[in-house]
């Protein structure tokens, strides 16, 4: 295995069987992928295509009906992978009666940190994920947003090399969901690896480096995002200070002539609704009391970096 | 072959069993704990096979077979091999013992070492398997110990580091304030209760204030383990929070708690009754609000786990399974463990502080610790009968056959014998020159008698340097029938020699004179010591009373001065003391048991036996948790609450299911039974020669193997109950509670090699 290789799995299979034995259903089959070290990785594949079989089999929640999975070149089964691993599993699953400080002083001890150090790393992750103000309540009265925070918290309490997330933006708001996203690529940034599976394509396309897409426990495709998703049969073309006119229409039509082409459409991009509520909150929390103005009357261009979230909001 | 360490421990049914029963009980646990292994091993080698070991590296790490297991697997198979042969050709095997008399029932056989070659095969075979399962197991818990336990240096700094942090967070302003007003208004109220004078409740809040520093300083010390460095202690302390917030524990706690207060507080007794009666409720509900509540929290704790899939985040960290299920029984032990503490400690302080008569103290506000004979029933020789038995004690038509009696008249030749193979030594030395002996007996009325007047009995108490002998027929009397001295001049010398001290004024003979400290009692002593002769006549003996005689410890100089001879009848040395017990008064029967007389040896605390007491029931609880936390690894919540339960309720029909288990039981096994229902025959009716009935008693015999093999699933928990110890006033020896430590401990290791495979063979996310 080359030692930029972080994920490997080989022919990985997994049926799921009913107590007699009889076969229920392939959940993966012969999947072969290898995840780079640095690189955001995205699963990505309808309900019951085998995304979260797959992570659940590299973490050994799962066992193989055949093939083999590896993680830093180690077999799925040895436990000692597991102290370079942050996992975030679909749905917040931790212990409901722990508060914030409990939960990550808990999840620290599993992987014998040092106590002091497992505190100071604890309360900086509160503070990253937001949950200051909320360290002390216990996880039973945090909405679903703030559980998934604190679920991440956990997840790099061991300030892991690699970072599995599945789902992570479920029952995020779309505040969240930038916050995250931002976060995951704060991660590439620290030289870890992320593993990701999502059913939000947006999100993973905002994030991912390259992409697996399965179907029905088949691996469709694989690949880089950009080359996947890009259309080299079109061209677009931006401009920005020019009013819409049939006269700019005819004039454009001539040039793509010119050049073999047909102009397809001419008007107005949209932006994303994304972006449209971040710029409204962020719009809301600069001017408090006014009422948000559209670009146009505001004056204020529309595309550009979306402001980074606030605190978590509370339920 | 006895039963083993897996459970049954006999209690009313004999004698407590001692260090001398550890060998056979070792024995017994290697071949029922092997035969289970065996199974187990043959179960896991059919899994591996069926996992692709071969081609993943991971089920290779996660299914290992290394060739230690098959090496020791091998030979444990090469040597059950040789037990089926042995089986097959009808060699090598134990004795059986006999038949017991019709409608007796059959006597406990104490675990024994057997040195016949089927169960010394049966249990190197059962090692074997043990070493060949157990192998990932043992390896994986050394591993586990390593990350778990490190006294270097390192390790010990670092707990340091840890306690400090602990601390920190502990002690908040919040915390601190509340343990300081809680102090101060706890001292304010004894203030009040000393200034008011009331003594009991002074007493009792002096006692609730120890018992709250000692629970207080448990828990420290608990919390203090659970900060050391490694996931078994990290999930251990999780458990602890997750039991204490779970409301269920509360809710038990404040339901039953009134119960634990003393009987006479809400119910009348019999005064002599009131301490036996509130040791035996207050035992009782102590159970059930340690027992309940540690099934409940423990059965629901890492099956809850697995539906919620919190354990997902756990096991995809670096930590073994069975860390996790070793972190669970630690927690849920931990906690309640204080809550046991807890409340036994505040019910002996209630208990203690309880106003009761002085009967009842002086029967059973005590621990005794007595030295127990062997008994025997014996009359005149049997020469003149056909059948020549011996007299073996009345059966009064009493359902419960437990005692048997002696008849009352003068001229009665019967005697109740204890026979003391040993006497401790201190006996010779003991305070006053005197040693009590105890009794119980039962009373049972052929006339109505006189009121409030118990049955005239006489005791007899000799040496080995002094025996008895069975009188003849020639020999009794009407109204007189004393057992001969063998030595016949012997007797005479006594005689004499009382008689030199009544002509010196001293009536060795008159018992309302010859008391303890009294000069008569010093002339029975050097009596006793010189002929190893000592009677006590006329006593009054009631219906189920705790009396006792004191009997002078010169009997005891006597018997320790040289060794016994051999007795020419048995061939064994003869019993270096005993006792005979004879009914004086015409038309009664006095019964009774063996436990019904003894030397008292010692007397302890009452509040020590108590606290001893209830490390029977620590053992309990580990039972519970232990089943509970291994059922946990694979059924759910509600079925792992419904199969602990079921293990321990059937465990109170230990006898029951050992009556299956031998084919003893009466009407035969449930073929038979069905059989007999369908024919409607009644169970007693001869069976058959037929070929169906065969194959039915062969079906029985099938019966009994399996309910032999269930048998050692479930716990003898009569066995661990030693409330009854402490309601009737006897010590709890260490020797017996050692034993039910190392049963206990026994009895759990199995159930942990179980949950390690089933938690290692779970997919958890499936």
């Amino acid at each position: 295995m080359a030692d930029d290789v972080v994920v490997e799995t080989r022919s990985l299979s997994k049926v799921y069987r009913d107590f007699w034995g009889r076969k229920k259903k392939t959940a993966l089959n012969a999947l072969d992928l290898k995840i780079h070290k640095g690189e955001i990785f995205g699963l990505l594949g309808p309900n019951g295509s085998g995304k979260t079989t797959t992570i659940k089999l590299l973490l050994g929640l799962l066992f193989p009906t055949s093939g083999d999975a590896f993680v830093f070149g180690e077999p799925a089964a040895k436990v000692e992978k597991n102290e370079r691993i942050g996992y975030l599993p679909e749905e917040s699953y931790l212990y409901r009666f722990l508060n914030a400080e409990e939960t990550l002083d808990f999840y620290g001890r599993l992987f014998k940190i040092d106590p002091e150090v497992r505190k100071k790393r604890a309360a900086e992750l509160i503070d990253r994920v937001g949950l200051s103000s909320d360290k002390k309540r216990i996880l039973k009265e945090y909405s679903k947003g703030m559980r998934q925070r604190i679920g991440l918290a956990q997840a790099l309490i061991n300030d892991p090399d690699l970072v599995i997330l599945d789902e992570p933006t479920s029952g995020l708001d779309p505040l969240g969901t930038r916050w995250m996203k931002d976060l995951i690529l704060d991660l590439k940034k620290q030289g870890k690896t992320v593993l990701m599976c999502s059913h939000r394509l947006e999100d993973v396309q905002d994030v991912c480096g390259r992409i697996a897409i399965l179907y029905n426990g088949d691996l469709q495709t694989l690949g880089k995002v950009s080359t996947l998703v890009e259309d080299a049969q079109r061209l677009e073309v931006r401009a920005s200070n020019v009013k819409e006119s049939p006269e700019l229409k005819a004039d454009l039509e001539a040039v793509f002539k010119k050049h073999g082409g047909t102009m397809e459409a001419v008007g107005h991009p949209s932006s994303t609704l994304e972006e449209l509520f971040l710029r409204v909150i962020e719009e809301s929390k600069a001017r408090p009391g006014r009422r948000y103005l559209p670009p146009e009357e505001a004056k204020v261009p529309v595309y550009g970096n979306a402001p980074a979230p606030g605190p978590a909001p509370k339920q | 072959m006895s039963s083993a360490l897996f459970g049954i421990l006999q209690l009313d049914r004999g004698e407590p069993w001692g260090y001398a029963e550890l060998p056979g009980l070792m024995q017994a646990w290697l071949q029922d704990g092997g035969g289970f292994a065996a199974l187990g091993l043959v179960v896991y080698l059919l899994y591996a096979l069926s996992t692709p070991t071969d081609k993943s590296q991971s089920e290779k790490l996660r299914v290992p077979v290394s060739n230690w297991m098959m090496l020791t697997g091998a030979i444990s198979f090469i040597f059950y091999a040789v037990v089926l042969v042995l089986v097959v050709t009808g060699k090598g095997g134990v004795p059986e013992p006999p038949p017991p008399p019709p409608g007796e029932s059959p006597p406990v056989i104490r675990p024994t070492w057997h040195n016949e070659l089927r169960p010394t095969m049966l249990m190197i075979a059962g090692l074997f398997a043990l070493l060949s399962i157990g192998e990932p197991f043992a390896r994986d818990v050394w591993k586990i110990t390593r990350r778990n336990v490190s006294f270097g240096t390192g390790g010990i700094k670092r707990y340091w580091r840890s306690l400090r942090v602990y601390a920190a967070d502990l002690l908040t302003p919040n915390r601190v304030t509340a343990l300081i007003v809680f102090v101060v208004v706890y001292v304010l109220l004894g203030v009040a209760l000393f200034a008011l004078g009331v003594p009991r409740l002074t007493d009792i809040w002096t006692g609730v204030l120890l018992v709250a520093l000692g629970v207080f300083v448990a828990a420290l010390l608990l919390l203090m383990l659970f900060e050391a460095e490694g996931p078994v202690w990290a999930i251990a302390k999780l458990s602890f929070k997750e039991a204490v917030r779970n409301q269920v524990l509360w809710i038990f706690l404040i339901g039953l708690l009134p119960f634990l207060f003393p009987i006479q507080w809400f119910s009348t007794s019999k005064p002599a009754d009131e301490m036996r009666t509130t040791t035996v409720m207050v035992t009782i509900f102590l159970s059930l609000l340690v027992l309940i509540p540690a099934n409940l929290i423990t059965s629901f704790g890492l099956a809850q786990d697995v539906k919620n899939q919190t354990i997902f985040t756990v096991v995809c960290k670096p930590i073994e399974r069975f860390e996790l299920v070793l972190g669970r029984f630690i927690g849920y032990l931990a906690l309640m463990t204080l809550v046991l503490l807890a409340l036994t400690g505040v019910t002996l302080v209630l208990v203690i502080n309880s106003g009761m008569s002085d009967k009842a103290r002086a029967e059973t506000y005590k621990a005794r610790v007595p030295h127990r004979g062997k008994l025997e029933f014996k009359s005149i020789v049997a020469t003149d009968r056909k059948e020549q038995k011996d007299f073996d004690g009345t059966n009064v038509g009493r359902e419960f056959d437990y005692r048997k009696y002696i008849a009352g008249a003068g001229g009665s030749p019967q005697r109740a014998i204890w026979k003391f193979a040993t006497v401790p030594a201190a006996l010779k030395t003991a305070a006053g020159d005197r040693v009590p002996v105890e009794f119980t007996f039962d009373v049972y009325r052929m006339t109505k008698g006189e009121q409030d007047k118990g049955v005239s009995t006489t005791f007899e108490f000799v040496t080995h340097n002094t025996p008895l002998r069975q009188p003849l027929l020639k020999e009794i009397a009407k109204d007189e029938a004393e057992w001969p001295w063998v030595q016949e001049d012997k007797r005479k010398e006594y005689l004499k020699a009382v008689e030199e001290y009544r002509a010196r004024g001293i009536d060795p003979l008159n018992q309302d004179r010859a008391r303890p400290g009294s000069k008569e009692w010093t002339a029975v002593n050097e009596l006793a010591e010189k002929y190893g002769y000592y009677r006590f006549g006329g006593k009054q003996v009631l219906d189920y009373t705790v009396m006792g005689v004191e009997i002078p410890a010169g009997l005891f100089r006597n018997a320790l001065a040289n060794a016994p001879q051999t007795d020419p009848a048995t061939g064994k040395p003869l019993p270096m003391f005993t006792a005979y017990v004879k009914c004086e008064s015409e038309g009664q029967l006095l019964g009774a048991a063996e436990p019904d007389l003894y030397l008292l040896q010692n007397e302890m605390p009452y509040a020590l036996n108590f606290l001893k007491s209830s490390i029977g029931l620590w053992c309990r609880l580990c039972m519970v948790i232990g089943i509970a936390v291994a059922c946990s690894t694979y059924l759910s919540g509600v079925l792992t609450l419904l199969a602990t339960s079921f293990v321990y309720i059937v465990g109170f029909f230990t006898d029951f299911l050992s009556e299956l288990a031998t084919g003893r039981s009466a009407g035969g096994g449930p073929f038979q039974s069905m059989s007999q229902l369908v024919k409607a025959e009644q169970p007693t009716a001869p069976l058959s020669e037929s070929a169906s009935t065969k194959a039915l008693l062969f079906g029985d015999k099938g019966t009994a193997w399996g309910a032999r093999r269930f048998q050692n699933l479930v716990p003898d928990v009569d066995s661990f109950s030693w409330g009854h110890f402490v309601s009737e006033g006897f010590n709890v020896n260490t020797e017996y509670l050692v034993l039910n430590l190392i049963v206990t401990f026994g009895y759990l290791l199995p159930w942990a090699i179980l949950a390690y495979y089933l938690m290692k063979s779970r997919e958890v996310a499936a």
